[in-house]
């Protein structure tokens, strides 16, 4: 579990890799980064509800043999994988429409048998009615007033204290520092920096550099995670629909954010804040979505931010819950603290 | 939507259709017989939980189905094509994929994976194959649960009981059956359904013999509520897995009971009895399952039947359960109940 090790990397001092793993034996999925090739794998995995060796020969539990095609599972993931290309291909103009997801459902055993007993279907059908929705600008201004009055610079140079909660339980001190387009985020096991320029990585194995895989992948964490003030919110984000987050009403924005990305912003209907962000990256088997969660809006200095911070990955070892004791946003940042130290 | 209003169903349901009527402007079913389309139509409705109206234009009671007016329609055409080419691409012609491995009751399957997502189980459990009971076994002991079976005594029964229809409306209803024919009257009307053929008779519309799909409907709604004794548990049945149903566990018997039709027993693991019987009837666009949940057995005269039979069939305004207070085995039924009278 190559994706495992890697994420456990962030939070326990698990050994990184020294050296770019290169993908062998890979015929179908071609043409993709790295990081969008472990999406693509990521995808599968969730949509199934079962680990890497499920398809992959693992060996004591912790040697990943990717490249061999010992498993029959492997053999018939390919088969699938065709079956989803060739059905966007030929029926859904080429759009990633059919998803492994869309016949499986989180299990390993799709259900084409009609569940029975049946419920009356509702006779005549209902009218499908566009709810009446506001404004993008509407529902913006609201936002603002929601938070205050926010100071985009302020938010430029920023550090926070919390802790962050794994999928698996796991609970660790953590801090992060954010100046530009730099993050440093560190726990008492290791550090992580990305800079534009690259990212290194630090824990008790010592410091090194990271892959392209670890840097698509956490860049993509990372710009997932960065707050979203309202001046933040597209232009041309269109109101798409009325639905519900845990029972509350939420209005959702949709804009497209770069090639193949699309966003889409959840704002409470009531109190006008952010709940929810999704990010959603194109792939040839389907939409791999990023979501983060946005709770316990607290003033920070005349504005309010959200304390509490979800982030939802296919990957559930990539998942995290960041809860916030201390943030300062302006904050004096010393640059030394993103340079790689010289070993 | 014509069947519904069809399917006033008070005893047996019966398709109302005249030989005589064609269907218009059928592009992909073809070379199905009437009753073989309405089954595709129903698991068509069934897997996407709408209505005719859903995909057929409506003007209040009565529908125009030959029409393309409707887009959804037009849709549903597509995807036809898309299950029948899926699989005979990569399912071997078999009908592996059906319209509800994707809808699962819904008009909007789910492509997106759901987050959060648990960790997934590592290493993934070995699949073995639980220790099941052999065919007899199962067998002998449904037949201790239930006394010895006296067939001859089954042979000519007459028993007396509520119907509760789909709408919760409940009936008087008395069941004569001999070999192979059955009289089911309530207040309201009576039908007969022998090998040779069935008649109707109701109030309003006076005394009529069946259509010959009538019959064939009704010959098969009779058999739905005929008893499974153990005798009748086909030697061929394969013990092929262990289930759970409403929290019990029960083993399943399948067999193969005539081209195309295959029927799965159920018995509880632990009291022995027949809990459910499922048929399976494999049409183009997947199968169409009947089951019948028995419960609440009790002597009669000398061993055990249920006196409660529920059946569920993917048109739901069909289903309908059976109390029965009084079963008389080995009665004297006159063969005379099951002439047509003369008008």
């Amino acid at each position: 579990m190559r994706r495992t090790v890697l994420a456990l990397v962030l939070v326990t001092a698990a050994p990184l890799f020294a050296q770019e793993p290169g993908f062998k034996n890979v015929q179908l999925l071609k043409d993709l980064s790295p990081g969008q090739f472990g999406d693509s794998m990521d995808l599968i995995r969730a949509s199934l509800g079962v680990g890497c060796d499920y398809c992959h020969v693992v060996k004591d539990n912790k040697d990943v043999d990717f490249a061999s095609d010992a498993k029959p599972e492997k053999k018939q993931a390919r088969e699938m994988i065709r079956i989803v290309l060739d059905t966007n291909d030929k029926f859904f103009n080429k759009r990633p429409v059919v998803t492994c997801n869309t016949c499986h459902r989180g299990s390993t055993n799709p259900v084409g048998l009609v569940s029975l007993p049946q419920a009356m279907p509702p006779f005549p059908t209902p009218e499908r009615k566009r709810p009446t929705l506001p404004a993008r600008d509407e529902i913006v201004a609201k936002y603002a007033a929601a938070v205050g009055k926010m100071d985009d610079r302020a938010l430029a140079s920023i550090t926070m204290k919390g802790t962050r909660e794994v999928t698996n339980g796991t609970k660790s001190d953590l801090e992060i520092t954010l100046k530009d387009e730099r993050m440093r985020s560190s726990t008492p096991q290791s550090t992580i920096v990305l800079t534009p320029n690259g990212g290194w990585s630090s824990n008790e194995a010592g410091t090194r550099e990271m892959t392209t895989e670890q840097r698509e992948q956490l860049e993509d964490q990372h710009h997932a995670l960065r707050f979203v003030t309202p001046e933040h919110v597209p232009a041309d984000a269109r109101v798409v629909r009325k639905d519900n987050i845990n029972d509350r009403e939420v209005y959702v924005l949709q804009s497209s954010i770069a090639p193949k990305v699309r966003q889409r912003l959840y704002f409470d209907a009531e109190n006008g804040l952010l709940v929810r962000r999704v990010l959603l990256r194109s792939l040839p088997i389907g939409d791999s979505p990023l979501q983060v969660d946005y709770s316990d809006y607290r003033d920070t200095g005349g504005f309010k931010l959200p304390y509490t911070v979800q982030l939802s990955s296919p990957d559930p070892y990539l998942s995290s819950i960041r809860h916030f004791s201390e943030i300062h946003p302006n904050a004096k940042v010393d640059d030394a603290i993103f340079v790689m130290p010289k070993s | 939507m014509r069947r519904l209003l069809a399917m006033f169903a008070l005893l047996l349901a019966v398709v109302q259709l005249s030989a005589q009527e064609k269907f218009k402007n059928v592009q992909i079913l073809k070379d199905l017989t009437p009753a073989q389309l309405f089954q595709e139509m129903d698991l068509m409705e069934a897997s996407l939980g709408v209505g005719c109206d859903y995909c057929h234009v409506a003007k209040g009671n009565e529908t125009d189905f030959p029409s393309d007016a409707k887009s959804e329609k037009k849709t549903g055409r597509e995807m036809i094509q898309l299950v029948l080419d899926t699989n005979e691409k990569f399912f071997n012609k078999r009908p592996v994929v059906t319209c509800n491995t994707c809808h699962r009751g819904s008009t909007n399957p789910v492509g997106l994976v759901s987050l959060p997502q648990a960790m997934p189980v590592f290493p993934t459990p070995e699949h073995k194959r639980p220790t099941l009971p052999t065919r007899d076994e199962i067998v002998a002991k449904y037949s201790a649960a239930v006394g010895k079976v006296d067939k001859s005594a089954l042979a000519s029964l007459s028993m007396k009981g509520v119907r509760e229809g789909s709408d919760g409306k409940k009936t008087d209803i008395e069941v004569w059956q001999k070999d192979g024919s059955v009289r089911g009257s309530t207040a309201e009307m009576t039908e007969v359904v022998t090998p040779k053929g069935g008649w109707l008779s109701t109030k309003q519309e006076g005394t009529k013999a069946m259509s010959e799909e009538q019959h064939e409907a009704s010959t098969e709604h009779a058999r739905d509520f005929r008893f499974v004794t153990p005798e009748d548990v086909p030697a061929d049945a394969r013990v092929v897995r262990k289930d759970k149903i409403d929290g019990h566990e029960v083993y399943v018997l399948q067999s193969s009971m005539a081209p195309k039709v295959r029927q799965r027993l159920y018995f509880d693991a632990e009291s022995g009895l027949l809990v459910r019987r499922v048929l399976l009837t494999s049409t183009l666009l997947g199968d169409v399952p009947t089951q019948v949940d028995y419960s609440d057995y009790r002597n009669a005269g000398g061993f055990k039947l249920p006196y409660t039979m529920k059946l569920d069939v993917v048109a739901p305004w069909n289903n309908s359960t059976r109390h029965y207070s009084e079963i008389h085995t080995n009665a004297k039924v006159d063969e005379k109940v099951f002439e047509m009278p003369k008008s």
